[in-house]
């Protein structure tokens, strides 16, 4: 008792030597009384994920830096957003779907301009009302190649394309599209998009956004043998859908019209189911492979390399199986069309994505297989090896867009 | 025939009616159409209830009825779209069909299916007015 | 058919049980991951990502030829649900939660009722108008096709043509019977 008095009035003591001391030391300045940080010119590693809010189906873009999965800044949208990134990096354009009183009320649709100084919104420019496509879904907006238009797919469930000019800051056109979905840039100023029985209808605007003229494609899948996943690939122009079974369909979106190259095989078709006993030792992992997953597939322009998420089908039975998120990420070379790496990842990928420098890095939105939490991870997409991991994402990393050499 | 009946089994149990033309309106086309055809304007479905014979009073009507995308892409062959069209026709607008009414057969459905417009509105725009000036 | 064929037959359906609708990962956002899971490793209930309803008390529909659980993503009916489950926010597996409003508009499935062994239709509504339940995820996919089938697909958010979009929950409604029975095989 007597100890502890004594103890007390020496520490009061030495804090009021401590507070003299300091009072003779420079004083921390007040902060400003309103402040912003900005951001500076984005490096290699830079990447936007989408974290999809369970709550109320929004979304925020989050800007990271994969070297040190550090948050950078956000963005938050309405409903089922979308995001394109301007070529210079310079702007970001977001549609989103809102309403004037949270869920209820009056609808609207627009695209907001942020800047990527301030990552304030510089403009909102009004799409036609009731109309955006609100679907769990990448490509539904797209840059044209002349970067001065943004192409937005719409389902009512009829489908049409809305062109906004975004030097002028405007809606110019929307063109009617029946039975076609998506959007995916082409040439210069086309949009193609897939049809149900298996073709491309390709869309061509005019230097003033208005419809020129249109294609209709060969059949280039069968949509009832084995469809093709809608979240393609980019590498170089040239877009790799892979399909249910494991094949990919590239498809040359550089020219005006499509240019359909042959398909080939992610997997050997050959591989029989593996007997019990081999079944057992692999955990499931003997016998054939499939792709799956959500954002399944990324590309690496310069490497020419395909990144595709991968499930034994002993895990998933084979049966419903497409967004089924798997425990190997395969890495293919798009030109020699082989497999030349496997990059098993931590738990199970839902999402992947790939940085487009030279030593590039691999994006996975996965979840562990004990406890099921859901990760932000972040590995070597040439070594494999895993590097770090983003935590207190958010909700749920729906998908990646590299803010350098993306896809549009 | 058994590995017929296999199959439409299979293509049945997949969610494909493929030929049983009350089953693959419900799987194909009610969904967006709704069961009574009623359609929803509002939102870019058209009706189809007491109107969709009409479009077989004008030229390029029958071609169209094929060529929307919804009967066009549908994963059916050309024998099941030709009987699921008959079957809508009669079930959904009986009294807008032209006296005989002529069945769709499979090959008039092959012949009209492999040159599908892009442009959906404006010929079914064109073929209103068509029919506009028919009444007048 | 082998003796070793048999065993593996077993064993694979054996870890698709296991690995079925609510194993391992629940799934994800608004449309992601499946059913998935790991064969062989002990699955932990310590921290999901994603509310899948393990926790939820577990209902009946009162009908042994209706069997299963209407708030568990294993319920027969629910084939090719994607969202939340109606029934575990006020409503039922055909009906929508107080003051939410029945999409008109969607995607129509089969799936197989395991008490007759028909195919019956079903039909994929959403309930609109309120923000999300948030109790239930579950994402089947079976002959789910992708977005350019759009009569076939689950990610869409069926609030067309209804007040408001916003997205609470999904109902799975029988329409009729496709086929009388599945001895094709065919599924």
């Amino acid at each position: 008792m007597r100890v502890a008095s004594v103890a007390l009035r020496f520490s009061v003591l030495l804090a009021t030597v401590f507070c003299l001391a300091a009072s003779v030391r420079a004083e921390l300045a007040p902060d400003p009384a309103s402040a912003s940080a900005t951001v500076g010119r984005p490096g290699p590693h830079w990447t936007f994920y989408l974290d999809f809010e369970l709550a109320n189906f929004h979304g925020r873009f989050v800007l990271i830096d994969g070297d040190d999965a550090e948050f950078l800044a956000h963005v938050s949208a309405g409903q089922m957003p979308s995001l394109a990134i301007a070529p210079d990096a310079s702007e970001l354009y977001v549609s989103e779907t809102t309403y004037t009183y949270g869920s209820r009320g009056q609808r609207h649709d627009i695209v907001t301009v942020y800047d990527t100084t301030h990552y304030a919104a510089q403009a909102h420019i009004a799409l036609p009302t009731g109309k955006r496509a609100l679907m769990a879904s990448l490509r539904r907006m797209t840059l044209l190649g002349d970067p001065r238009f943004l192409a937005i797919y719409n389902y009512t469930p009829a489908t049409s394309l809305s062109i906004v000019d975004l030097k002028e800051r405007r809606h110019v056109a929307e063109a009617p599209a029946p039975g076609c979905h998506l959007a995916f840039p082409t040439g210069e100023r086309g949009v193609s998009m897939l049809c149900g029985d298996g073709t491309m209808a390709t869309l061509v605007f005019d230097e003033r956004g208005e419809l020129a003229r249109t294609h209709r494609s060969a059949r280039f899948f069968d949509p009832d043998a084995d469809p093709i996943k809608t979240d393609a690939a980019r590498i170089g122009s040239t877009w790799y859908f892979v399909s249910y079974a494991g094949d990919v369909y590239p498809v040359d979106l550089s020219g005006e019209r499509p240019v359909f190259e042959p398909s080939w095989a992610l997997v050997d078709h050959a591989v029989r189911p593996a007997g019990w006993l081999r079944a057992l030792l692999s955990l499931g992992k003997a016998g054939p492979w499939k792709p799956g997953g959500m954002q399944l597939a990324a590309g690496h322009s310069a490497r020419k390399e395909l990144y595709v998420i991968m499930h034994p089908i002993l895990w998933s039975q084979g049966k419903g199986d497409h967004d089924f998120p798997g425990p190997e990420i395969w890495v293919f070379d798009v030109e020699r069309r082989q497999r030349v790496r496997r990059l098993p990842v931590r738990g199970v990928a839902v999402s992947v994505g790939v940085t487009q420098d030279d030593e590039p890095l691999l994006l996975v939105s996965g979840a562990d297989i004990e406890t099921e939490e859901l990760h932000l991870e972040i590995y070597d997409a040439v070594s494999g090896s895993f590097l770090r991991e983003m935590f207190e994402y958010g909700d749920t990393v729906f998908a990646f867009e590299p803010v350098l050499g993306g896809a549009r | 025939m058994a590995f017929v009946l296999v199959v439409a089994a299979a293509a049945r149990a997949g969610g494909r009616g493929q030929g049983d033309p009350r089953l693959d309106y419900i799987l194909q086309c009610q969904g967006c159409h709704l069961a009574d055809a009623s359609g929803a304007e509002a939102v870019g479905v058209p009706r189809m209830k007491g109107v969709v014979g009409r479009f077989l009073q004008v030229e390029g009507g029958r071609a169209y009825l094929v060529q929307v995308p919804g009967v066009a892409q549908a994963p059916l062959d050309d024998a099941a779209i030709a009987e699921l069209l008959n079957w809508m026709l009669q079930r959904f607008s009986a009294d807008e069909l032209p006296e005989p009414f002529e069945p769709y057969l499979a090959e008039e459905v092959a012949r009209h299916r492999s040159r599908t417009p892009i442009d959906v509105p404006a010929t079914r725009a064109e073929l209103l007015a068509r029919l506009e000036r028919l009444e007048h | 058919m082998s003796a070793i064929d048999r065993m593996a037959d077993r064993l694979t359906r054996t870890l698709a049980q296991r690995t079925s609708r609510r194993g391992v990962l629940a799934r994800i956002g608004a449309g992601l991951l499946g059913a998935a899971a790991t064969p062989l490793l002990p699955v932990s209930r310590a921290g999901a990502g994603i509310p899948n309803g393990r926790d939820v008390p577990p209902t009946t529909t009162g009908n042994p030829e209706d069997p299963g659980n209407p708030r568990s993503c294993d319920y027969w009916r629910y084939c090719g649900i994607d969202g939340f489950l109606c029934s575990c926010c006020g409503g039922s597996a055909s009906s929508c939660p107080p003051g939410t409003e029945m999409g008109p508009i969607t995607w129509l499935g089969t799936c197989q009722n395991p008490a007759d062994e028909k195919h019956y239709i079903i039909r994929y509504n959403d309930c609109c108008g309120k923000f999300a339940c948030k109790r239930c995820f579950c994402n089947r996919n079976e002959r789910e096709e992708p977005k350019y089938r759009p009569q076939k697909n689950n990610e869409i958010h069926w609030c067309l043509g209804t007040k408001s979009t916003a997205y609470t929950c999904s109902v799975a409604a029988i329409v009729g019977v496709a086929l009388e029975r599945d001895d094709a095989g065919g599924a």
